[in-house]
């Protein structure tokens, strides 16, 4: 505990002086008054040229060392976003195409990095509370990238737009030139810097959340269905359905006032950051030699803890944020049978999101363009478009797919996947701007209206409009006129490519009360692990839909076609490492379970037949007989409560993967109840093995090495032959031998065979949760699973069999009588085999 | 055969014993829910149908009540010590004062219409009596005791000035209507405090009467009614209000139904040492009738012709209401300074007619939600005291619009001095909220008080700083290590 308290020590003052700004933002301004430079270092207000953030801020801060280390200024390269339809940035990010691209489809881009040269970082995107985004965006489509810094500030008043430029306002200055501090305000980011690009943060409640279109486009939000939001769904002014019920906050996290940068923080935020000791010295816990305050506000990284996901996308350190960074599941997760189980196989979020109530895209469509000259676009979840508050929402369910490594087995995690198509051409199939889409689709004169050919050929209904139905390009005839016309255009080989994007989901995390509880959401046939997701309502150009190729669907199921003509992914049921009781069933072992238990019923039907008609051709045949005590009562005792104890493993075996078929009785408690009687059931074996050793009886259980296979066939042959021609039993039953040599040979079988082989199997299973390694080394549930249900089919089948032949005695209940009170009639030979 | 028989029953049962109780040992037990308020509450018995007991004619309310005493005679005698009766309190012992003190609406001065004495008949319409109409009433006249305004249920009742019955009121037909007290009876005075529906509380008002379930959880969802929290054993109702009451005993509080356990979630219960439960379960008040929060006397008096009696009378001067009105929070431990008549006000800022008592340091104190009603009232320039005025009464302001001769005429019947020169000052009032009760999931939640959005005034309440940041009064190690190493 020592290390804590150091930790507490170091931090607490620290993080005071941290947070001191975040707390009070508009009470305490903890940032010194500041001049504002120009990209040469002069005061701007002399000199009315740009600001430049990496200038201004230069002065304090290392903020070359910022861009450098910065999770932003990081660009996808060459890679085209499926959802925006954004060719990905030149190569070379060099001259007039590099400010083109820039211009063009510089949505969003924070600047510095392999853009510095064009495009600086905008420190105060993210540390004002107020940056202009529209602006700043204005700033960019007008080519004007070094003002783009100075219109983030246009809200502050500082600077205002005048007659086509930018003007310093000299009276929100002092005569230092620094700022006026109560206009500029720099504070740590707070949610709503981070909603301006990443989707729709909605934290003052004082008017209802609404969608509007804006906010869909930003991805949390637009691809996720994830609204920032630490207040009631039921608060909300959105359209869902049963909303009134849902008095959940948007976000967990947020509502407990966690808001984004306390997740995603600087990785060298001495406050936060945990360098763990791990490989240096044996007994340290904590190496205290970390980086200094002053240091740290000199050099922050920028280069923030994100989730695994992201890790691929920006540049990013060992640090992930996780919910186990500050999460300790067991001690709120002891209700959940079997949850360190859970934990490994499924991730946090897999309960925890267990439905999205805000519009998440299902699918893009950028073949063609509606009116407004975007793609079309659908949403799952939602009746329609969902900026129009007419439309119903009714919110989705996430798919569930594994996607990474965990302890023995990939976790199952929840996705949006969104489906997307778009055009492409030339050998290494690069997309087809937008601007050749609008050409072909638009009209020169008038670029409100579509082309009149575009409107002879789309508009079914002939009204004159044309909607996104007819637009889609479903019938083979539009398909080609597009494909004409962008030939036409010059572009060769022109053809639709798709593409499945999955998205993991993260955020909107739910609290325990409304997390997934019932075991029967993922264990039962009718599980959402398995169940299909709506991919596309209509293939453009029926060009089959392909998961892009670094996509965690590989392997991981199917894509069908449903009665509606709608195209869905289904996540095998078996797919490798997973198998989800009550869901999973390995068709060949239960096929070949029921085969032996059919030719095991077959057989013992033909042969009671035949009995039936040997006894009534014979007559009764009557040995003399003697009343012997042929079980004592613990080997009665002991003998009933393992069947009981069998019989109920089987039937409640067959429950647990079949939960359906008794839905009195949920998985949890049928589980437990297996659970129980397994042990009851070694217990009792045990303690039978122990009697059996203890008083000799052991011996009856040893076939007789010597003739131990003419015996078996001798007893074959009685129950194939002589049992029909009234022959006597060839071994006499006799306290001192009960078992005939083919029982011997039987017992030997199942009690050193089948019996260990299934309790082990049984216990692997059952210690999974305790020793997750153990039963992994055993190839896991995947294994261990089939496995012990193969043995319950041969157990089955062995307990018919054995009821069966309890009848072949003199009478046909006699056997089972002398097993309820001990005694039994023998048939008293003659033979010299008698009283060997 | 039978000895077979019963062994073999035995050994079934002795073997399905084995199986079958280490399952129930293993088998989770339903918990149960956490909390049954339901039944801590009051069984309500049928109530004798009176309408053939009650024959009548009664010629006046006293002929009423002498037909309820002889049958319940020791109602009367409970009542003659009811403060609905009195309007008084036992003398009560406080701490800032040598002398212990009775108070009660008898006495006290407001900062609403101030006070009742000289002013008796129109503020006595709501004594539980009849004939209050000056200081020489008669409190031993048991027949007095008005059984009906908490009894009748016929909603054919209403009382005038004095508390006399009404004008036209059928008493026969009211006296037969008798039943248990429903949150009409209550209602009829106490959702009118203040001169009109809604004015004073601010929790409570006439959408309690009927209220759906978003306006309460106890009277809307679960129909419950006033006595079945102010439970009234021997006529003496549970309840204080630090508007009348110096003492906090025979309080009604939350926890005299529910459990002090019934949160789930951890976070909440650390919440529970700090705050009442109202704090969280009362977001906002005055949900449906607009509430005042303002009262400007110093502004009477003038003719503006037609405006809104919300905003200006002649009478009373100025208001403001609102609604929805979000409370304000303070530490509380049940009691509170209450300013009496002769009293000197605040050298400065605005004079606290019954501030609560408590603060950070109190372990006793809670945080509560409150209604604070501002308000400027008359009072002597120069003996700095506030003046009990005669306003609806003969030669009073409202007639004559003379502060002064009203002030004179209120300091003789007080026997208060008055130096003949008079001002207006501040004052507040504090209305601990505990009514229009938010079901768990309308209830504040964290970002209501932290964080940017906070409503909280961590400072006002003596905390450093946030205390999800700093911590809270039992969690801020840093300040508690500094404490103990200043204390000896």
């Amino acid at each position: 505990m020592k290390w804590k308290h150091c930790i507490q020590a170091l931090m607490l003052p620290l993080a005071l002086i941290l947070l001191l700004p975040a707390i009070e933002v508009n009470a305490v301004a903890i940032h010194p008054d500041f001049q504002l430079l120009d990209a040469r270092g002069r005061l701007v207000l002399e000199t009315g040229e740009a600001l430049s953030s990496m200038k201004t801020c230069g002065v304090c801060h290392d903020t070359e060392y910022i861009d450098e280390h910065n999770s932003h200024a990081h660009l996808s390269i060459g890679e085209c976003d499926p959802v925006l339809y954004r060719p990905g940035a030149p190569k070379n990010m060099e001259g007039e195409a590099a400010i083109q691209w820039i211009v063009e489809n510089g949505r969003r881009c924070v600047g510095g990095g392999g853009l510095a040269h064009l495009l600086e970082l905008d420190c105060f995107l993210c540390h004002i509370p107020n940056p202009d985004m529209d602006s700043r965006e204005l700033a960019r489509e007008a080519g004007e990238l070094n003002w783009m810094g100075t219109a983030t500030l246009a809200a502050t008043g500082l600077v205002t737009r005048e007659k086509g430029r930018w003007e310093w306002n000299a009276d929100s200055f002092n005569s230092k030139g620094e700022a006026d501090s109560g206009l500029l305000d720099i504070i740590d980011p707070v949610n709503r810097n981070c909603g301006n690009c990443h989707g729709q943060v909605h934290m003052d409640n004082s008017q209802p959340l609404q969608l509007s279109g804006g906010v869909l486009e930003n991805p949390e939000t637009e691809r996720r269905g994830q609204i920032l939001s630490p207040h009631r769904i039921s608060e909300s002014a959105l359209n869902v359905e049963g909303k009134s019920e849902l008095s959940r906050p948007w976000d967990a996290h947020l509502a407990r006032v966690v808001d984004c940068v306390d997740c995603h923080y600087s990785t060298n935020n001495p406050t936060y950051f945990e360098r763990s000791a791990k490989g240096s010295l044996k007994h340290l816990h904590f190496d205290a030699r970390r980086i200094d305050l002053s240091e740290f506000l000199y050099r922050p990284s920028h280069v923030l803890a994100a989730g695994k996901d992201m890790r691929s996308h920006s540049k990013s350190s060992e640090e992930v944020s996780d919910c186990e960074n500050c999460h300790d599941p067991s001690p709120v997760h002891g209700w959940l049978p079997y949850w360190q189980r859970h934990l490994q196989v499924v991730r946090c979020e897999t309960c925890h999101i267990p439905k999205v109530y805000a519009p998440g895209l299902q699918q893009v469509d950028w073949t063609v363009l509606n009116h407004k000259r975007q793609a079309l676009r659908v949403w799952r979840g939602w009746d329609g478009d969902p900026s129009d508050p007419n439309v119903m929402g009714h919110g989705f369910s996430p798919l569930l797919v594994p996607c990474e490594k965990g302890g023995g087995g990939d976790r199952i995690a929840p996705f949006n996947l969104v489906s997307s198509w778009h055009w492409t051409h030339g050998d290494s199939a690069e997309a087809v701007p937008v601007q050749a889409l609008e050409t072909v689709l638009f009209d020169d004169e008038d670029p409100g209206l579509f082309r009149s050919e575009v409107v002879n050929l789309f508009d079914d209904n002939e009204d004159g409009v044309l909607s996104e139905e007819e637009l889609r390009l479903v019938e083979p005839v539009k398909t080609e006129f597009m494909r004409q016309e962008l030939e036409s255009l010059g572009f060769s080989q022109v053809r639709i490519k798709s593409r499945i994007t999955p998205y993991g989901l993260h955020h909107n995390i739910v609290g325990g009360k409304w997390a997934t509880r019932d075991c029967e959401t993922c264990h039962s046939n009718n599980s959402r692990i398995g169940q299909s997701f709506h991919l596309a309502s209509y293939l453009p150009g029926g060009v089959p839909l392909e998961p892009s190729t670094d996509c965690v669907l590989e392997g991981k199921g199917s894509l069908a076609v449903d009665d509606s003509g709608a195209i869905r992914f289904q996540p095998s049921k078996s797919a490798e490492g997973i198998y989800v009781i009550g869901l999973t069933s390995v068709p060949w072992v239960d096929g070949l379970g029921m085969i032996l238990m059919l030719v095991t019923l077959l057989g013992i039907s033909v042969h009671s037949l035949l009995r039936v008609r040997a006894s009534r051709k014979l007559g009764a045949h009557e040995f003399p007989m003697k009343r012997v005590y042929m079980y004592t009562l613990y080997e009665r005792l002991w003998h009933w409560l393992q069947a009981l104890a069998i019989i109920g493993l089987v039937l409640t075996g067959i429950l647990v993967h079949k939960t359906e078929l008794l839905a009195v009785i949920n998985f949890k408690t049928t589980v437990l109840v297996h659970n129980v009687l397994g042990f009851a059931m070694l217990g009792n074996a045990m303690l039978a093995l122990f009697y059996h050793i203890a008083s000799g009886q052991i011996r009856q259980y040893m076939p007789e090495p010597q003739g131990v296979f003419r015996h078996m066939i001798e007893q074959g042959r009685y129950y194939t032959y002589g049992i029909f021609h009234g022959e006597a039993h060839p071994f006499q039953k006799h306290p001192d031998r009960k078992l005939n040599p083919l029982q011997q040979v039987t017992y030997f079988g199942i009690l050193n065979v089948l019996l260990p082989l299934q309790v082990l199997s049984g216990l692997l299973i059952w210690g999974t949760q305790r020793w997750p390694d153990l039963a992994f080394s055993f190839g896991g549930l995947p294994f261990l699973g089939p496995a012990h249900t193969l043995l319950a089919w041969i157990f089955s089948s062995f307990i018919v069999m054995h009821i069966y032949l309890t009848t072949t005695g003199h009478k046909p209940m006699a056997a089972i009588q002398s097993m309820i009170d001990g005694w039994d009639e023998i048939e008293i030979h003659t033979e010299k085999r008698e009283g060997r | 055969m039978e000895a077979t028989r019963s062994s073999w029953l035995l050994g079934l049962v002795t073997i399905l014993a084995l199986l079958i109780l280490p399952i129930v040992i293993f088998v989770p037990r339903d918990q149960g829910a956490r909390d049954n308020p339901s039944k801590n509450l009051p069984k309500r018995s049928e109530h004798t149908d009176h309408a053939s007991l009650m024959d009548g004619p009664f010629e006046d309310g006293p002929a009423v009540t002498r037909a309820c005493l002889e049958c319940h005679p020791e109602a009367g005698m409970e009542m003659l010590k009811n403060v609905h009766w009195k309007w008084e309190s036992d003398p009560v012992r406080v701490p800032e004062r040598e002398e212990p003190v009775a108070t009660g609406k008898k006495n006290l001065l407001n900062n609403f219409c101030i006070g009742i004495q000289g002013n008796w008949p129109p503020c006595t319409a709501c004594h539980a009596g009849y004939g209050w109409i000056d200081e020489s009433y008669d409190f031993s006249v048991v027949e007095n005791v008005d059984c009906l305004v908490c009894h009748e249920s016929s909603g054919a009742y209403a009382k005038a000035d004095g508390g006399f019955p009404a004008d036209g009121v059928d008493l026969v037909e009211v006296a037969r209507s008798v039943g248990r007290p429903t949150r009409s009876n209550c209602g009829g005075c106490h959702f009118k405090g203040g001169g009109g529906n809604a004015v004073k509380h601010g929790d409570l008002d006439e959408s309690l009467a009927y209220p759906g379930a978003r306006l309460d959880v106890h009277m809307g969802e679960h129909d419950m009614d006033c006595i079945d929290c102010h439970s009234a054993d021997g006529h003496e109702m549970k309840g204080r209000a630090i508007s009348v009451s110096l003492d906090n005993a025979n309080q009604a509080a939350c926890l005299d139904c529910h459990s002090t356990d019934l949160h789930v979630d951890e976070r909440i219960n650390d919440h529970l040492s700090a705050l009442a439960c109202q704090t969280c379960h009362i977001p906002a008040v005055a949900l449906k009738d607009a509430t005042k929060t303002h009262w400007d006397w110093s502004s009477a008096g003038e003719d503006r012709g037609e405006v809104d009696p919300h905003e200006y009378l002649k009478i009373k001067g100025s208001f403001t209401y609102e609604k929805g009105l979000q409370p304000e929070y303070a530490w509380f431990n049940g009691t509170s300074f209450r300013y009496l008549l002769g009293d000197p006000i605040a050298d400065t800022g605005p004079t606290p007619l019954n501030m609560p008592r408590g603060s950070i340091q109190d372990a006793e104190a809670k945080i509560w939600p409150f209604k604070i009603h501002r308000a400027k009232q008359i009072y002597d320039t120069e003996y700095r005291i506030l003046i009990q005025p005669v306003t609806s009464g003969k030669g009073g302001y409202w007639e004559e619009f003379d502060w002064d001769q009203a002030a004179r005429l209120g300091s003789e019947i007080t026997g208060q001095p008055y130096s003949g020169h008079y001002g207006f000052a501040e004052t507040t009032m504090h209305w601990p909220l505990t009514h229009m009760v938010a079901s768990g999931d309308k209830t504040l939640q964290c970002i209501d008080c932290h964080g940017e959005y906070g409503r909280m005034d961590w400072k006002a309440l003596a905390y450093e700083g946030d205390p999800i940041r700093y911590g809270g009064r039992s969690t801020n190690r840093l300040a508690q290590s500094e404490k103990a190493e200043v204390m000896p």
